[in-house]
C-alpha cells in the first residue's frame, strides 16, 4: 500500500461558514487502492470535507490535488461535473438518485457521462449495445436485478442506497467518495453492503468512507481518520487509532456511547 | 412497450389529423391548423418543462420572435420568403440566448419571474417600436403563399415532423440528460452533467419549436398583434401543456388541440368562455394533475390488468 | 427643464409608487411565508377597484368619507376572499407541486375576470373626478389626492413594519419566513398564519384597487398587467421584504414616470432592465434573503 502512488491529495482545507469552522486545516494524501475511511461525531465536518473534495462547495484556503494520466492536477474549487469528469465520484448520505427514472437509466447517465456521449441526439439512448452489457454487469453486482425496471421512486431505503453507490460506481472513479453507505440499513443489507464494498476494492480503485459504524471501519479500511470540530485527530491503520489512549479516553469512548 | 404505444398514438393522431379537412368546413380547417400550431408550442415547451424540471412563464416571447422576425422580413423589409425565415431564427436565437444566460442562474418560482419579466421586456419593446412591429396596431398584409387547405398540409407536415423529433430527442442520451437535471440537478452534475449546458440547450430547442409555430401562424392569419407577446398567453402555453399531460410528448401536442376545441365550444355556449376555461383549469389541478395523457395511461393500464 | 414640471412628475411618480407598494407588499408578503406566487393578485387588485367604485360612484356619492367606506369595503370584500381562497381552494394543494398552486391562481384570474364581468359589464368605469381639490404648482396642477395616496402609502409601510417588529403575531409571520421548519418546531400555528398572510396580502391588493380606481378606472382584466410590474418591484427589492417591495416600488415608480417624459420609447423596458441587472449583481434583490423552497 506504502508503495503505491498518490490518487488524491488534500492540503490544508479550511472552510468557515459565518463563525463556524467547520473543516479547520485538513490534510491527508490517499493512495491507489486504498480505502481511507473517516469517523467523528455529528458536525465534525466529515461531511462538509466529502463536499470540498467534490467540488460542491469551495473551500476558503487550501488545494486538493487529483491524479489525472500520471500527474497531480489541482482541482480545487473546479464545479463538481468536471471534478467527476476527471475521476472522481461520490454517493450521498440520504440516497440521491433520480426519481422519475429506472433504475436502469440512472446508471445509463452515468455511463453516458463517462463515455462522452451526453450530447448525442442520433441514437437512442438504448441503442449503445457495449453500455447495455456493462449495465447489467452493474445491475448485477449491486444485486439490483429484480428492480432494473422500477422507477427511482418506487425503490426501499436500502435499494436506493445501493442505486446511489451503483450510479457513482459506474463512472468508473479513481476514487470514489462514499457518505455513510451504510447508514439507515437493516443489519442483513448492511452485511450486504460491506461485501459489496469489499468486492469492489483492491486494484486500481480508492476509496473515502464517512462512517459511524466501527464495525463496518474495521472491517473494510487500510486507513482512519478521526476528526473532531473540523480537525483531524488522528490518521493511521484502523486497530492503530482504536488502541490510541487519548483518542479512546478524549473522545471516542463518549462517541461510542453517543451512537449507541 | 408503453413508448411505442406513445409513437403508435402519436401516428394514429397525425394520421386522423391527415384527413380531417376532407369532413371539415373552412371555418374548422383554420381551427385546425391553429390546433396543430398550439400542440407544436406546447411540445416545445415541454421540452423545457415536462422534461428540464423548468417553468417558463415567457414563451410568448419565442412565438412572437418567430411570428414578428418573419413578418418583419416580409412586409417590412421586403425579404424573400427564406430570408425572412432566417431573420426569424437569427432574432429567436438572441432572444433566447440573452435571456437564457440571464435566467437559468435560478430555477423554479424565480425562473418563471424572470422569463416572465424578460418576456414582458419584449412586449413592451414590441408596443415602443411602432416603426418596425406597428405598435398596438401590428402587421397587417402578411402573404400566404397558399390557400388555406393546402397551407394546412404545409403545418402539418412541419408539425408532424417536429412533433416526432420531440419523440425522438427525449429517448436519446440528449434527452435523458433532460430528464436527469430535472429529477435532481445536483445529482446530474455529480454525475458530469454540464447542468447550465443542458439547461440552456433545452431552453434553446424549445425556443426555436415556439418560434416556428409563431412562423406558421403569422401568414395563416395574415395579421399579427402584440396579443401573441402578452404574458396571458405564455400562461395559455403552460395550461395547455397541463391540460395534456407533461409528462409525455404526445400529452402536451393532444393539449394544444383540446385547448382549441374548449376554447372554441365555450366561445360558442358563452360570452363568459374565460369563466369556463377557468373552471376546468381549476377543476383539472385537483382532480387530473397529470392531465389528459395521464388519464389515458391509466385507464389503458386499468384495462389491462 | 421647467422646475414645477419635475416636481409634479415626483408626485406622479410618488402616487404611482404608493399604488404598487400596496399591490407589492401582499404579493410579497404571501409569497415570504407561504412560497407561493399568486398570480391572481392583479385581480384581486381588480376586485377592490371595483367595490370601491360601486360603493362611491353607485351608492353614495363622491366626497371623502364615502372614499374611506369604499377603502374599508374593498379590504374587507377582498381580504375574505383571499380567506375563503386560501381555506378551500389553496389548502388542499399544500405539499404539491408549486406548479399546481400557480396553476390554480391563474385559473382565478381567468374566473374573476369574467365574474367582475358579469356583474359590473364589460365597460370601463371612470371616476368623473378625482376626490379633492388641487394644489398649483407653476403653470401645473398637483391634485391633494397624490398627496394623500403618498401618506396613506407610506403609513401602510409603517404600520407593517411595526407590526412586524412590534406584535407577536408580525414575529411568529417573520420566523416562518425564515425557517417553516424552525417555526413549526416552536409550536406556531402554520395554519391559521397562513389563511391570516393570505387575507392580509389580499386585503392589501384590495386597498390598492380602491385607491387606484379614481386615476385609473375599473376594467376586467386591470389585474394582468399590473401584476407584471408588481414582480419586478419583488424581485428588484427582494422576495418576502417589505423594506424592497417599498424600494422597489419607488424604483419602478421613478423610473416609470420619468422616461416617459425623457425616453418613452423605453418606458416599460427600462424597469425589466433594472430589473436583469440587480438580479446580475444580487441575485436576491436588494434587501432579499437566500430564500429555499418549500417542497
Amino acid at each position: 500500500m506504502s508503495g503505491a502512488e498518490e490518487v488524491l491529495v488534500a492540503e490544508d482545507l479550511h472552510k468557515w461558514f459565518g463563525k463556524l469552522h467547520a473543516v479547520d486545516g485538513v490534510s491527508f494524501r490517499l493512495r491507489r487502492g486504498e480505502v481511507l475511511s473517516i469517523v467523528g461525531p455529528n458536525g465534525a465536518g466529515k461531511t462538509t470535507l466529502l463536499n470540498l473534495i467534490s467540488g460542491v462547495v469551495k473551500p476558503d484556503a487550501g488545494r486538493v490535488f487529483l491524479r489525472r494520466s500520471g500527474e497531480l492536477v489541482d482541482i480545487t474549487g473546479r464545479p463538481p461535473h468536471e471534478v467527476t469528469r476527471l475521476g472522481l465520484g461520490r454517493s450521498f448520505q440520504i440516497p440521491n438518485i433520480f426519481d422519475g427514472l429506472t433504475v436502469e437509466e440512472n446508471i445509463l447517465i452515468s455511463l453516458l457521462t463517462r463515455t462522452g456521449r451526453t450530447g448525442v441526439v442520433r441514437r437512442g439512448y438504448r441503442d449503445f449495445p457495449e453500455l447495455e452489457e456493462e449495465l447489467s454487469e452493474i445491475i448485477e453486482t449491486f444485486g439490483l436485478g429484480e428492480v432494473r425496471g422500477r422507477l427511482g421512486s418506487e425503490l426501499s431505503h436500502g435499494m436506493r442506497k445501493k442505486l446511489d453507490i451503483a450510479v457513482s460506481f459506474a463512472l468508473r472513479p479513481m476514487v470514489l467518495l462514499l457518505d455513510e453507505p451504510t447508514s439507515g440499513l437493516t443489519q442483513g443489507e448492511k452485511r450486504d453492503m460491506v461485501g459489496l464494498i469489499k468486492g469492489l476494492r483492491g486494484g486500481e480503485y480508492s476509496f473515502i468512507i464517512v462512517e459511524h459504524d466501527l464495525d463496518v471501519v474495521r472491517e473494510v479500511s487500510d486507513s482512519l481518520i478521526v476528526m473532531h470540530e473540523g480537525r483531524v485527530l488522528a490518521h493511521d491503520e484502523p486497530e492503530k487509532v482504536l488502541q490510541m489512549s487519548e483518542v479512546i479516553s478524549a473522545y471516542l469512548g463518549g462517541y461510542h456511547e453517543a451512537i449507541r | 412497450m408503453r413508448r411505442d404505444a406513445e409513437l403508435y398514438s402519436l401516428i394514429l393522431l397525425l394520421g386522423v389529423l391527415a384527413v380531417a379537412p376532407l369532413f371539415s368546413t373552412q371555418y374548422t380547417v383554420r381551427l385546425l391548423t391553429v390546433g396543430l400550431l398550439y400542440g407544436l408550442a406546447a411540445v416545445g415547451f415541454n421540452l423545457l418543462y415536462g422534461y428540464t424540471g423548468l417553468l417558463s412563464f415567457g414563451h410568448a416571447m419565442f412565438w412572437s420572435a418567430g411570428a414578428y422576425g418573419l413578418s418583419i422580413g416580409l412586409v417590412r423589409l421586403g425579404l424573400d420568403p427564406l430570408q425572412s425565415i432566417g431573420l426569424a431564427f437569427l432574432l429567436t436565437l438572441v432572444v433566447a440566448l440573452a435571456t437564457g444566460y440571464l435566467s437559468l442562474r435560478h430555477t423554479e418560482i424565480y425562473f418563471a419571474m424572470l422569463t416572465l419579466a424578460f418576456a414582458q421586456l419584449i412586449y413592451a419593446l414590441i408596443i415602443k417600436l411602432r416603426d418596425v412591429t406597428g405598435g398596438d396596431e401590428g402587421i397587417y398584409g402578411i402573404p400566404r403563399p397558399m390557400g388555406l387547405g393546402e397551407y394546412y398540409y404545409l403545418v402539418l407536415a412541419i408539425v408532424a415532423s417536429l412533433v416526432l423529433l420531440a419523440w425522438w430527442i427525449v429517448r436519446t442520451p440528449l434527452g435523458l440528460g433532460f430528464q436527469a437535471v430535472r429529477d435532481n440537478s445536483s445529482r446530474a452534475a455529480s454525475v458530469g452533467l454540464d447542468v447550465s449546458r443542458v439547461r440552456l440547450v433545452s431552453y434553446v430547442i424549445s425556443a426555436l419549436y415556439l418560434s416556428v409555430a409563431g412562423m406558421l401562424y403569422a401568414p395563416l392569419n395574415r395579421a399579427i398583434t402584440p396579443d401573441i407577446a402578452f404574458w396571458t398567453f405564455s400562461a395559455i402555453i403552460v395550461i395547455m401543456t397541463i391540460i395534456g399531460g407533461v409528462r409525455r410528448v404526445a400529452g402536451a401536442f393532444i393539449g394544444g388541440l383540446i385547448f382549441i376545441f374548449i376554447n372554441i365550444n365555450a366561445m360558442r355556449f358563452t360570452e363568459f368562455w374565460q369563466l369556463i376555461l377557468g373552471l376546468i383549469l381549476a377543476i383539472l389541478v385537483y382532480l387530473a394533475p397529470e392531465g389528459v395523457s395521464g388519464i389515458v395511461e391509466k385507464v389503458v393500464r386499468r384495462v389491462r390488468g | 427643464m421647467d422646475i414645477s414640471l419635475i416636481v409634479v412628475q415626483a408626485f406622479n411618480a410618488l402616487f404611482y409608487a404608493s399604488i404598487l407598494f400596496l399591490i407589492s407588499s401582499g404579493l410579497s408578503l404571501i409569497y415570504g411565508i407561504m412560497r407561493i406566487l399568486n398570480l391572481s393578485h392583479g385581480a384581486l387588485y381588480m376586485v377592490g377597484a371595483y367595490v370601491t367604485y360601486t360603493v362611491v360612484i353607485l351608492w353614495l356619492g363622491l366626497d371623502w368619507f364615502s372614499m374611506i367606506l369604499g377603502y374599508l369595503a374593498s379590504i374587507l370584500v377582498v381580504g375574505g376572499l383571499g380567506i375563503l381562497v386560501e381555506r378551500i381552494l389553496l389548502k388542499p394543494l399544500y405539499g404539491k407541486s408549486h406548479d399546481l398552486q400557480l396553476l390554480l391562481t391563474f385559473a382565478l384570474i381567468l374566473i374573476l375576470d369574467d365574474v367582475v364581468k358579469m356583474i359590473w359589464g364589460p365597460e370601463y368605469r371612470a371616476f368623473p373626478k378625482l376626490p379633492g381639490f388641487s394644489i398649483p404648482v407653476g403653470d401645473f396642477q398637483v391634485p391633494i389626492y397624490f398627496i394623500f395616496t403618498v401618506l396613506l402609502g407610506f403609513s401602510v409601510a409603517i404600520v407593517l413594519h411595526l407590526f412586524f417588529t412590534r406584535t407577536t403575531v408580525g414575529k411568529m409571520i417573520r420566523a416562518m419566513t425564515y425557517s417553516p421548519e424552525v417555526a413549526s418546531a416552536l409550536g406556531i400555528n402554520t395554519d391559521r398564519l397562513f389563511a391570516l398572510s393570505f387575507g392580509l396580502g389580499a386585503a392589501l391588493a384590495g386597498l390598492a384597487g380602491g385607491v387606484a380606481v379614481p386615476l385609473y378606472t375599473a376594467s376586467p382584466g386591470m389585474g394582468t398587467e399590473v401584476i407584471v410590474l408588481s414582480f419586478a418591484v419583488i424581485v428588484i427589492g427582494g422576495m418576502g421584504s417589505i423594506k424592497g417591495a417599498l424600494l422597489g416600488s419607488l424604483i419602478v415608480g421613478f423610473s416609470r414616470v420619468f422616461m416617459v417624459m425623457l425616453f418613452p420609447v423605453m418606458e416599460i423596458a427600462l424597469i425589466y432592465i433594472i430589473m436583469a441587472l440587480i438580479l446580475l449583481v444580487k441575485p436576491t434583490g436588494l434587501f432579499g434573503m437566500e430564500m429555499r423552497e418549500r417542497r
